[in-house]
């Protein structure tokens, strides 16, 4: 008997978890069958939203989360209640302003269906919840906006609350709605394909397990079996943001993905680069990232497609590709090994359509996640969307737009649209938005652009960057820049006196959790030359030439090349210019020229050749005690014999011409 | 950032990797730049905006003391004596500060700032003195280089001159190599693509291109040794082994022209274009490329000549 019981109370935890995963399994099934019905509440959600303001309650909500999240062995619906009550009993003011009127929807590049967190401005967070989910979620959307996990620009997202988040059926689906695995969920800074999205969340709770099944299989961790595969299949697709509930990554959580990450490798995206030629004629390339981490040239793989990848500072060599069409439409995935042994693969989720924009890091359009309000983007789409594209950049207040097809570049198949600048901001459906790209949230976002950016944050005094502020302005913003109030300029660019000034500005919106800084520096005044190439006689660097010790003697000479022969002052000194079909000999000559003679002053014309004087310098002492050669010796004295005159000759320069043929003469003399 | 920010910015940060550079030129907004009519756009952007930065004397790049990098010049203004006076230009390093204060103080002096393609603006002055020039770079705090085409040209080895270049032997395996010949075929100078074996065969001689992953090595096979040179000097040095000229020198028009597939090596390239302080430009005649430096005084043009063991056409 006794055994009995200690089997039961053995088995116990093992029955209780049984029931409760047939209990979720079977209500997740329920779930995704109900997936279509779910729109009509999501309509219904997305028309009101609440306010939450920062407040010393929500610190305490941060508080008690970290308390029941360190309780994460305890059973989950134990900790998913815990959560629940935290929130309710923390934001009761929240309930009351279900009714507010939507304000605004989110904060920087936060864009779900129905929940959003306003930026991790410290003067407080707006969070905007949809009525009838914002009871089920507050204690999620609370936890998302703590620092410790909210990564400045987390979102929240509520895909998962569909149907059963219902009015009608508030007390039951409140208990299933904040369980954390299923349906608040939270949206990080929004990668550029899943890769990034997924690797950014933490993925242990077995609530998550069911959802994540089909996630799985596109994030990084996987990559080890995907590495070890030969076959070569398509990249998985593209999906907009799946929206998550928050959960709060534990050091043990963190050290799991970390040596996770260890083991399978580097995962990395790839981006979508198109550039305008002057023509308007489209050329569209593939932008594999690069990391500081990541080798400068690795050899990589796509199915029997072999490439090198070489890098730039943030960006490795943008890849063209003939069936680019296909590429986009499918993916590509490029798997290579790295000069440490680690794996490392590019992704890119094939996907039906693309934003692209300008980047801070990158010339012309890269593709990002969604288009962004007051931005000039273009848009890439397949043929058989383009009607419900286009409908919806109607909607987002796109004028003026160009469509662009294969004559202009566009591969096959697809449909660009060019010059598309959304001014309105476009609510999310919930669950997944197939158009999530398309439709730009109002977020109000500071821009820095223009200008030359020296370093991260920092610009070079005299061009320092345009303020821009992106989003849906309602007019009463009021942007402060190093404590003033900015204008606005003709083209929208905010300035305050001193603005471009060197030194640190900061910039903020008051209100609004939105906030940037940047800085200017002065350029060095000083920069030091240096040997960069090194020959016999000289060093060069840039168009200096330094002379080295053995090239100081040289001088350069300019002689017309009817007399490239070229006696100095002591005898032996000759210098014969080598033969250019020119009609002056330019070059260095090693001592200082006296005189230049014909070539052959004995076979010379004597009606036409003629000695030039350069310098009246007396014949010098030898210094040499070596016997000099005869070559100075033979070409005076050739030139006397000839009867070559002296060009412009003047009585000195005659006397001159006689010395030097006396000490050849003399010399010629002690030769024989 | 235009290719003029680009020289601000390369020079506030002074020196760097290649792939900082490589970076940079990513951010190039080429979108406003000028015709590309008359240029030689075979080349990537990014090798063609190195290549014309360290041609006119602003950078120089993977030489000593900047080796797989970059490091710019000094502000210095680079003088060439013409028949008709003396022209400066303006190479090295800018910065906001220093152009400014050049163009101020250049105000008696004839001053322009011509943008180019893939360049930053050329500052260009000119005189009928030197004295003028050079007290003008002593004023603003900048160097001078006197009769710089002269002095470069006059220092550098002719291309036959072999000694200093390493003796190696050619690449013997590998898969991923493209191996090319130069060839000298009557009026056809071309690369033409052949097998690894074939170029260590033991009766092969002459300039190979081996090039793995995008990196070029050149070697010239004579008798039995093989060295490895830079390919525009093993270019000229088969040129003069064949006795061939590809030089034209126009003295009307003081310009010196060249089949594009005879670009002269860097320094010498240097000094032609430092003579006029523009990028030669590139045309299409009967069906070749051909590049045209333009204000080349004819000694300037006779040591080019020399230097690449060629006479005129």
């Amino acid at each position: 008997m006794a055994r009995l019981v200690i089997v039961l109370i053995a088995a116990t935890p093992f029955l209780f978890w049984f029931f409760w995963r047939r209990r979720k399994r079977r209500g997740d099934d329920k779930r995704s069958d109900r997936g279509p019905t779910t729109s009509a509440t999501a309509d219904e959600i997305s028309t009101a939203v609440i306010g939450v303001e920062r407040s010393s309650d929500a610190l305490r909500l941060e508080q008690l989360e970290k308390e029941v999240d360190e309780n994460a062995g305890e059973e989950p619906d134990r900790k998913q209640a815990a959560v629940f009550d935290i929130a309710t009993s923390i934001h009761p003011q929240q309930k009351s302003d279900a009714s507010v009127p939507q304000k605004a929807e989110s904060h920087d590049r936060s864009e779900v269906s129905g929940v959003k967190v306003v930026g991790s401005n410290p003067s407080g967070w707006n969070e905007q919840l949809a009525p009838e989910a914002s009871d089920q979620i507050l204690s999620s959307a609370s936890s998302q906006a703590s620092p410790e996990h909210e990564d400045s620009k987390a979102d929240i997202g509520i895909s998962g609350i569909s149907g059963q988040y219902s009015s009608e059926k508030p007390a039951v689906s409140r208990t299933a709605t904040v369980s954390p695995g299923n349906d608040v969920q939270m949206e990080h800074p929004v990668p550029e394909n899943e890769v990034g999205q997924i690797a950014a969340q933490p993925f242990e709770d077995e609530l998550t397990q069911t959802t994540d099944v089909v996630e799985r299989a596109q994030r990084p961790e996987d990559t080890k079996e995907a590495f070890g595969e030969d076959i070569e299949k398509a990249p998985a697709r593209y999906r907009p943001p799946s929206q998550k509930p928050p959960r709060q990554a534990s050091a043990e959580r963190a050290n799991q993905q970390a040596e996770r990450a260890a083991l399978s490798g580097v995962a990395r995206e790839i981006r979508v680069r198109l550039r305008f030629d002057r023509f308007g004629f489209c050329e569209i390339r593939l932008l594999p990232e690069r990391t500081p981490d990541l080798d400068n040239e690795v050899e990589v793989k796509s199915g029997g497609l072999s490439l090198r990848l070489v890098a730039q500072e943030d960006w490795y060599e943008d890849l063209q590709l003939d069936d680019i069409g296909d590429r986009l439409r499918q993916g590509l995935e490029l798997k290579g090994n790295l000069g440490d042994h680690r794996r490392a693969r590019w992704l890119l989720s094939g996907r039906d359509i693309y934003v692209l924009a300008s980047h801070p890091r990158a010339s012309y359009f890269v593709s990002t996640n969604r288009l962004v309000l007051g931005r000039s983007h273009v848009v890439l789409c397949v043929v058989e969307l383009l009607q419900q594209v286009e409908a919806i950049l109607n909607e987002a207040g796109c004028q003026d737009y160009t469509k662009l097809d294969e004559s202009h570049g566009v591969p096959s198949g697809w449909v660009g649209i060019r010059g598309v600048s959304p001014t309105k901001a476009i609510a999310l459906d919930l669950g997944i938005d197939q158009f999530y790209a398309l439709k730009p949230a109002p977020d109000i976002e500071i821009e820095l652009e223009g200008g030359v950016c020296l370093r991260n944050s920092v610009w070079l005094a005299g061009y320092p960057p345009r303020i821009k502020l992106l989003g849906q302005p309602n007019g009463a913003e009021k942007v402060v820049i190093d404590g003033k109030q900015a204008d606005r300029t003709a083209e929208g660019f905010l300035v305050v006196e001193g603005y471009n000034l060197p030194g640190q500005h900061s910039i903020y919106c008051e209100g609004l959790s939105c906030s940037c800084s940047y800085s200017i520096e002065e350029a060095p005044d000083s920069w030091q030359a240096w040997p960069a190439y090194h020959f016999a006689e000289a060093d060069i660097c840039g168009p200096l030439i330094q002379l080295t010790p053995e090239g100081t003697g040289r001088r350069v000479f300019s002689v017309p090349m009817s007399n490239p022969l070229l006696p100095g002052a002591e005898p032996g000194q000759i210098f014969q210019c080598s033969s250019r079909s020119v009609a002056r000999w330019k070059g260095l000559v090693p001592f200082d020229v006296v005189w230049a003679l014909p070539a052959q002053p004995l076979q010379s014309d004597k009606k036409t050749a003629r000695i030039l004087q350069y310098a009246d310098a007396a014949v010098a002492p030898r210094r040499s005690s070596r016997k000099p050669g005869l070559a100075w010796v033979n070409a005076i004295l050739d030139a006397s014999r000839k009867g070559l005159r002296i060009e412009n000759g003047s009585p000195e320069s005659a006397v001159r011409w006689s010395d030097y043929k006396k000490a050849a003469r003399s010399i010629w003399r002690a030769a024989r | 950032m235009t290719p003029n920010e680009l020289l601000l910015w390369l020079s506030a940060r002074k020196q760097g990797s290649w792939l900082q550079f490589r970076g940079a030129v990513d951010t190039l907004d080429l979108a406003n730049s000028a015709d590309e009519e008359g240029q030689d756009t075979s080349l990537p952007l990014h090798q063609r905006v190195r290549f014309n930065l360290e041609r006119l004397g602003h950078l120089e790049f993977d030489a000593a003391e900047c080796e797989n990098g970059w490091r710019v010049v000094p502000p210095a203004l680079a003088l060439s004596q013409h028949d008709n006076g003396v022209t400066g230009v303006l190479c090295g390093a800018r910065s906001p500060r220093l152009v400014d204060a050049i163009e101020r103080a250049a105000d008696g002096l004839s001053f322009k700032r011509v943008s180019h393609t893939d360049c930053p603006e050329i500052i260009h002055m000119h005189t009928r003195e030197a004295e003028s020039l050079t007290e003008f770079a002593q004023r603003e705090g900048i160097l001078c280089q006197l009769d710089t085409p002269t002095a470069l040209l006059s220092h550098l080895p002719a291309v036959d001159a072999i000694k200093g270049w390493r003796r190696q032997p050619l690449p013997i395996a590998g898969k991923a190599w493209d191996v090319k010949q130069f060839i000298i075929e009557r009026k056809v100078m071309k690369w033409r693509l052949i097998t690894l074996q074939e170029a260590n065969a033991p009766d092969a001689q002459g300039l190979f291109c081996f090039t793995r992953f995008q990196m070029p090595q050149y070697f010239m096979r004579e008798g039995r040794e093989t060295i490895r040179l830079p390919g525009a000097i093993g270019k000229y040095l088969v040129l003069c082994r064949r006795k061939r000229r590809v030089l034209r020198y126009d003295r009307q028009e003081r310009r010196l022209t060249l089949p594009a597939i005879f670009r002269p090596p860097l320094l010498t390239e240097r000094a032609l274009i430092l003579c006029s302080g523009f990028p030669p430009s590139f045309s299409i005649v009967r069906s070749r490329p051909i590049l045209t430096y333009r204000d080349i005084p004819e000694e300037v043009a006779g040591m080019t000549a020399e230097v690449l063991r060629q006479d005129f056409l």
